[in-house]
């Protein structure tokens, strides 16, 4: 017999007591009716309860929540357990019920939490991070919802280390949850294992290199001033760049030049440290914006060499067929200003415009 | 006056926006969490064919427990104008009655609701809600989790 059937049958049981002692309780004036006008309505209310009782299931754990999604980017295809064909993992402790996502935009990694706060309690979270293999690591938050009151839910967005995610077969985030009012804390972990090969396919959408080094091949299109009539004569702009990038968007380099003037009859050499923002039109093409300083040397085959500075300026294009393959192509525009004046001699200013392609080596 | 104006469109533009179908939910059942995320991340209006709205209603299943909790796919059901209709439910491409979910595994379930096109609603106001219920069983204990999808006055066509 099931719970449901016997908890009907326990309500029909009192319908004879019901019959007994209704028509005493009809005279509830009398000591034996007011007496029957409890026994009656204890057994109505122990039927009712009952019955419901078999209707309705004993209370267990149970909620039920509409909470508020933010994603950025898409899906991290090495981490998608193809159970369910996400990144997506639940979990639920501390009173708290969560679920994580892991996603990729242009070259930073995110961790996407949906939190909902179960407990009666105001709670802090924050989340840390672990690599199966033991290295610990702070998650950066974006935004500060890091505080949630009783019963509400709300997105917390963590960018990702790169160390976490490019090389690693799993990591565990953990998250500290402390009551703001008792000030108890209790951690709640999620545990990622990839389920793609070990280093990232090129499927993987995170690329963040931190450093490239290339080599450039190019031709000036143009030049003016009193360097034009040196500049009409130069043949190629080749040259080599190092390059750093402590942030994503954010690129410091060295770029050396080698100006070809007439058939390499002279030549100039430039070593300019520069700046440049990166930007990302999709996961795989970037581009740059940028410029710097720095001294120039003319060397000519029937004079003296001549010191002078250049500023350059850059636009440039790159594209990386995946992380996996470490290198990048792209062409690029400069404008090196020679100004003279105090910076050199006036006979070598002018500005050359100059059109190349690279290939870089990236880490 | 251009910015009343200006106002107004961008009024206008902001009141035509599709309102969701979809609002994310998580529920917990015991040692059960149930999450329909790939909706809200991947949101679908219904197919049009042969007089119904067609479109497979996707959620995701993680029991943390260690005891094994039973999804009664046979007996989904989906609520519709007051009247509810069994919704067959697919894992891994197969329809299942009951799917057996072992403690710690985690699963995907993709339920194909179809319905007639007269349950969208009529007013561009008004959305049409409609209830999936899946029932689950843990420990012996017997309850259903209710997620949502409305449809709208466009999917009438």
């Amino acid at each position: 017999m099931s719970r449901r059937q016997r908890g009907l049958a326990r309500a029909l049981a009192c319908i004879p007591l019901l019959l007994a002692f209704t028509p005493l309780a009809a005279r509830a004036d009398s000591p034996a009716g007011a007496v029957a006008e409890v026994v009656v309505e204890a057994v109505v209310r122990g039927a009712i309860e009952l019955a419901f009782d078999a209707v309705i299931p004993a209370p267990s754990p149970k909620y039920e929540l509409v909470v508020e999604h933010i994603d950025v980017g898409e899906e991290l295809a090495d981490w998608i357990d193809p159970r369910t064909g996400t990144t997506s993992h639940l979990a639920h402790g501390c009173g708290q019920l969560v679920e994580v996502r892991l996603t990729g935009k242009h070259r930073d990694d995110f961790l996407n939490v949906t939190l909902f706060n179960t407990s009666s309690d105001p709670v802090a979270v924050t989340a840390h991070s672990k690599t199966i293999g033991g290295v610990h690591g702070e998650l950066r938050q974006w935004g500060s919802h890091s505080v949630l009151a009783p019963h509400v839910g709300g997105p917390q967005i963590y960018v990702v280390r790169p160390s976490l995610i490019e090389r690693s077969s799993g990591f565990v985030i953990d998250f500290d949850v402390s009551s703001l009012r008792t000030s108890q804390s209790c951690q709640l972990s999620v545990r990622f294992v990839r389920t793609g090969p070990v280093p990232a396919s090129a499927l993987t959408e995170h690329s963040y290199f931190q450093a490239d080094y290339g080599v450039w091949i190019g031709a000036h299109l143009a030049g003016t001033g009193p360097l034009h009539g040196l500049a009409r004569e130069v043949e190629q702009f080749d040259g080599l760049s190092f390059g750093y990038s402590p942030a994503a968007h954010h690129r410091i380099g060295l770029d050396v030049g080698l100006d070809i003037f007439a058939a390499g009859e002279s030549a100039g050499v430039s070593l300019v440290p520069n700046y440049e923002y990166r930007a990302f039109l999709s996961r795989t093409v970037s581009y740059g914006i940028g410029g710097g300083a720095g001294p120039y040397l003319i060397a000519l085959r029937d004079a003296p060499d001549h010191w002078t500075w250049a500023l350059r300026g850059k636009l440039e294009l790159r594209w990386h067929p995946g992380r996996s393959s470490g290198l990048e192509f792209g062409p690029a525009l400069t404008c090196s200003v020679l100004p003279g004046g105090p910076f050199g001699p006036n006979r070598y200013s002018g500005e050359l415009v100059a059109a190349q392609l690279g290939l870089w080596a990236t880490f | 006056m251009k910015w009343g104006l200006m106002g107004y469109a961008a009024l206008a533009v902001g009141c035509a926006a599709e309102p969701p179908r979809v609002v994310a939910q998580l529920a917990l059942r015991g040692e059960v969490m149930i999450s329909n995320s790939p909706m809200v991340l991947r949101p679908q209006g219904p197919r049009r064919r042969n007089g119904q709205l067609s479109f497979s209603y996707s959620f995701l299943v993680e029991n943390s427990g260690v005891a094994t909790a039973a999804l009664e796919l046979g007996e989904a059901s989906l609520r519709v104008s007051g009247r509810a209709m069994v919704v067959p439910c697919k894992v891994a491409g197969h329809v299942y009655t009951e799917y057996l979910l072992a403690g710690q595994a985690r699963v995907r379930v993709d339920c194909e609701i179809s319905v007639a096109i007269s349950a969208a609603p009529r007013n561009s106001q008004a959305d049409a809600p409609l209830e999936l219920s899946v029932p689950l069983e843990l420990d012996g204990h017997r309850e259903a989790v209710l997620l949502r999808y409305s449809l709208l006055a466009q999917d009438a066509g």
